[in-house]
């Protein structure tokens, strides 16, 4: 295990100012805060950079956990071997090295929750944040779903209630499902992420099907089965459509207010045979007044 | 989405936010109670982000707002443009 370096943590050198550390702890803030940031690793990042911040910016820790760095920077580990990381909790459990853990972090570490260290026997759990992955099916339908979370204290299962049509980046909290503290227990976040879908984009609240068509079907019209969510329906293609048009589909989308957009992408035949050869000179005599390329 | 509607004190209890807290949110704007009597579900957890954004960030509650309105749109491009490019692909494909 490694220790862990505040200084590397900041993007700072061991010799920086206390401008230079309250500057790197602000930058880095914003850039994991994790209502702002969309990193994927937001929560962590913002925890660790909050924590070196905490020791960094009060010149007695600062002064403690330099003597600890210089030492396992000299020694190859920390003070009393193991292999522990520098973690609160690892070193509170150390009696050989509470004293300088108190003095560092107050008695018993401090809150990682990100508020201040004099709640020390009521700690407050931390809040934890997951993504929850969803099917454009579950997103329709809504229900109740079983997501298993792997936690601090192992792996659990909890019945989450999504509501039909919830919007893609939502966050659903759940009060008191977070990690465990003395303080009581935090909140647990999951922000539902769309799985991607072998048929359909998503806009909004609607669907997109890309639908092969051929050119006759696009010129004269034709009356096509289409998927959707919610199983096959027919679908009028009118005459003269072309390739990029956009038919609707009422409420066939992924809630009541949504549409399913349908997009004609036409596709030509291959030409391999003389009789197909001769369709198409057909088609280009016919249509010799046509230029595909007018106002080019 | 959702039709109900809390009472300040519960929307209070459910975030833990003080009332005088989130009367000053609805002041600025950052969360809305519309023409109806109470306050929406689905400002519960804008509000809980404003506080920990004012709490973390240091900004003062324009900021906040500020920060919020286009925490939104970013999501909203973000969205957008992954389904024209997606769409592009499958276009092409």
């Amino acid at each position: 295990m490694d220790f862990t370096d505040y200084y590397e943590i900041l993007g700072l050198k061991p010799t920086a100012t206390q401008d230079e550390i309250k500057r790197a702890f602000k930058k880095l803030a914003r850039k994991f805060h994790p209502d702002v940031s969309a990193e994927k690793d937001a929560q962590a990042r913002f925890q660790e950079v909050s924590e070196a911040y905490e020791i960094l910016k009060n010149a007695d820790k600062r002064a403690e956990y330099d003597q600890l760095r210089s030492y396992v920077k000299t020694h190859g580990q920390q003070p009393g071997n193991q292999g522990f990381q520098f973690d609160t909790h690892d070193f509170a459990d150390n009696p050989q090295f509470e004293d300088i853990l108190s003095s560092i972090f107050g008695q018993r570490g401090f809150d990682r929750g990100g508020s201040r260290a004099n709640t020390r026997f009521r700690q407050p759990g931390r809040d934890v944040h997951y993504t929850l992955q969803l099917s454009l099916e579950e997103v329709q339908n809504g229900g109740d779903k079983q997501v298993r979370l792997r936690t601090q204290a192992g792996e659990k299962t909890i019945k989450v209630k999504i509501p039909a049509g919830i919007n893609n980046g939502k966050e659903l909290r759940l009060r008191g499902q977070g990690d465990a503290g003395s303080g009581g227990a935090g909140d647990l976040y999951l922000q539902v992420e769309y799985l991607p879908h072998r048929q359909f984009e998503v806009d909004g609240h609607d669907l997109v099907l890309v639908l092969p068509v051929a050119p006759w079907e696009a010129a004269l019209g034709a009356s096509i089965e289409v998927p959707t969510l919610s199983g096959r329906v027919k679908l009028r293609i009118p005459a003269e459509s072309s390739n990029g048009s956009r038919l609707r589909l009422k409420a066939k989308g992924l809630s009541k207010a949504g549409d399913q957009i349908v997009v004609l992408k036409l596709i030509n035949p291959r030409v391999s045979t003389p009789q197909e050869q001769a369709a198409f000179e057909a088609l280009h005599t016919a249509f010799n007044h046509f230029d595909p390329r007018a106002g080019v | 989405m959702n039709d109900k509607v809390l009472t300040l004190a519960e929307f209070c209890q459910i975030t833990q936010l003080e009332s005088a807290y989130v009367l000053e949110l609805v002041a600025v704007g950052i969360i809305d109670t519309g023409s109806r009597e109470g306050f929406d579900p689905e400002q519960i957890l804008r509000s809980i982000k404003a506080q920990r954004l004012q709490r973390d960030l240091e900004l003062d509650l324009q900021g906040v707002a500020l920060v919020l309105d286009l925490v939104d749109q970013n999501q909203a491009m973000r969205q957008r443009l992954q389904h024209l490019e997606q769409l592009l692909t499958r276009f092409h494909a």
